[in-house]
């Protein structure tokens, strides 16, 4: 079974001074082929660092991120199987290049073709991102395009190499929302054609739209995770149950309760404990077990 | 006009994009530089169309300037103008030679070195600080000492091989920010390899560091060059304005009172530094300015 797996990932950065900062802490998950996902928790919660370690721009600092069974650090064409849109569609493409050859030149390099082969491939791509007629956005400079049009021309680079699995790194976080909304429906036309997403984003509403099942992150550790009605509709873990209350309507306040500085707060064996209304003294211990319940898994004391 | 389409206004980075013409390329500074640059490349390229003597010609001795030597001779009675223009070539093709050969090494250096974080990183740059603190002009000196000649292409290796060090840390320092941003993150995932990166993505973005380093180690090597010969370095027997003042001092020229024999060839090696130390700060400037807007 073609799958991209996470096994007790864990992610530390070195910073000055010998200061640590762990992005990922333990992440387990698995990405089956055709399956979208979205990965959703709030800024700092260690989504990107997910996506850039699943495709090999940062390397686990414990754990092991495996495509079929082979660690990713051998999987010598991963670029034609695991493909990323970034968050910042302006600096992502090359301002030095014109559009054109941005996306020619990884097809060109893929499969050993001259660039008037690739060439053509690099339009059809841009046909499919709806950058249409593709000829004069090929010779366009990227400062000439808007943002959405950037953000369709990195997916057109990263579909043109026809990946298996997509990570989608926030991709709409960026641009305004009507320009996004056609992104996400672009997300949604490539699902139709079996390639596996990893909807990345801290916009549930969103990611109800596009993908199957959630994983909910919280400070770098998943909270619960379960099929994405099911978890929007029951929501188990406190922080879930904020982010749903949060969602709906804007208006509402957040429903958290004391809101600390999350840097600064000293945390125990559940992340979120510090910001939880519900917390007891069991949170800060380290015997906190996954409760199961039909594909719905959650990370608390108040379901052990 | 629908959502998501680019508009009729432009950005301005769009607008200096599409560039105002070759005017735009330069602020007034940078073109007084290339002016300055370009009379002195003139010179050196028609110098036997226009000098009235051979520079090795002799006259009377120690005449002041005059409508028949414009700037005087020396104690041998070579014609001083015509040592001057000649003298520009040696400059020229030393400063520029050597002033390449250090560009070159000190962006590969520097492209490596800060594409490639760890070790390899480390050492070339443990590297670079040890030759640093090694005063290059007296290692110069002391090779120069050890070679049975040192000619023109003697030379431009030594100043060359001794003068990239500065420019491999400023290009090093620019390219660690650069490959933090998107770009380099995104041809990583679409699988470019690293040579491709550091080349044809990083190295056009870090090209007016480049150009501008590249402009200060011309002008140094010029300085250097014109050390060289005053030193006695070098070959005597090519006209140049290093070996110009050299001869001007052993001889005695100040006491002379023959400022004709100093000051000029002095003047023209500031002058065509400056050229280059203009031209090398506005580039810069507008590179800062672009990253600032």
């Amino acid at each position: 079974m073609l799958e991209l797996v996470f096994d007790q990932v864990t992610k530390t950065f070195r910073g000055p001074n010998g200061t640590t900062a762990t992005a990922v802490d333990g992440v387990s998950f698995h990405l089956a082929e055709g399956e979208s996902v979205a990965l959703v928790g709030e800024s700092g919660s260690g989504k990107s660092t997910v996506a850039r370690l699943a495709t090999r721009l940062e390397r686990p600092t414990a754990g092991t991120v495996s495509l079929e069974g082979m660690p990713l650090q051998a999987v010598a064409d991963l670029p034609y199987r695991v493909q990323m849109i970034f968050q910042d569609p302006f600096s992502s493409l090359n301002s030095v290049h014109t559009v054109g050859y941005s996306i020619q030149r990884p097809i060109a390099v893929k499969e050993r073709i001259s660039s008037p082969k690739a060439r053509l491939k690099a339009c059809q791509a841009l046909q499919r991102v709806g950058l249409t007629p593709p000829e004069p956005f090929m010779e366009k400079r990227v400062v000439q395009l808007s943002g959405g049009q950037r953000q369709r021309a990195n997916i057109a680079r990263a579909i043109a190499l026809s990946p298996r699995f997509m990570i989608a790194d926030e991709p709409t976080s960026m641009l305004d929302v009507s320009v996004g909304l056609g992104i996400l429906n672009l997300l949604v036309d490539l699902r139709a054609e079996e390639m596996a997403l990893l909807f990345i984003t801290h916009n549930l509403a969103a990611a109800r739209y596009v993908a199957d099942r959630v994983i909910v992150l919280y400070r770098g550790t998943i909270v619960e995770s379960g099929a994405i009605d099911d978890v929007i509709q029951r929501p188990l873990h406190p922080y879930t149950q904020d982010l749903v209350a949060a969602t709906p309507d804007p208006a509402l306040p957040f429903v958290g309760g004391r809101l600390g500085d999350p840097e600064t707060v000293e945390v125990g064996w559940c992340p979120f404990a510090p910001r939880c209304t519900r917390r007891t003294a069991r949170c800060e211990t380290p015997i906190l077990r996954r409760v199961v319940e039909s594909g719905h898994s959650v990370r608390c004391t108040l379901y052990e | 006009m629908r959502l998501g389409e680019a508009g009729p206004e432009m950005s301005p980075e769009a607008r200096l994009a599409r560039g105002g013409g070759w005017r735009g390329w330069l602020g007034r500074k940078g073109w007084a530089g290339v002016v300055i640059i370009a009379c002195f490349a003139l010179m050196a390229f028609f110098a036997h169309e226009f000098v009235p003597y051979s520079p090795t010609a002799t006259f009377p001795a120690w005449q002041p300037p005059s409508a028949v030597h414009w700037l005087g001779t020396d104690d041998y009675g070579q014609d001083i103008f015509s040592q001057v223009v000649y003298g520009s070539r040696a400059s020229l093709v030393v400063g520029g030679l050597a002033g390449l050969l250090s560009g070159v090494i000190g962006t590969a250096v520097g492209l490596v070195a800060g594409y490639l974080r760890g070790l390899w990183s480390e050492v070339l740059m443990r590297f670079v600080d040890l030759m640093l603190v090694i005063p290059a002009l007296a290692l110069m000196i002391i090779i120069g000492a050890f070679l049975p000649s040192v000619g023109q292409g003697a030379q431009i290796l030594i100043i060359g091989a001794l003068s990239w060090l500065w420019m491999a840390r400023s290009i090093r320092s620019q390219v660690m920010s650069e490959r933090e941003r998107g770009y380099v993150a995104a041809a990583r995932v679409v699988g470019l390899s690293d040579g491709e990166i550091m080349v044809r993505e990083i190295l056009p973005n870090v090209m007016p560091i480049v150009i501008a380093n590249l402009v200060m180690v011309i002008t140094a090597a010029i300085l250097v060059q014109a050390s060289l010969n005053f030193l006695g370095i070098g070959n005597p027997s090519t006209v140049s304005w290093g070996s110009m003042l050299s001869l001007a001092f052993t001889d005695d020229a100040i006491l002379q009172g023959a400022w004709w024999w100093v000051v000029p060839p002095g003047l023209c090696i500031a002058l065509f530094a400056y050229g280059f130390v203009l031209l090398g700060n506005d580039v810069l400037d507008r590179y800062a300015r672009k990253r600032e807007g």
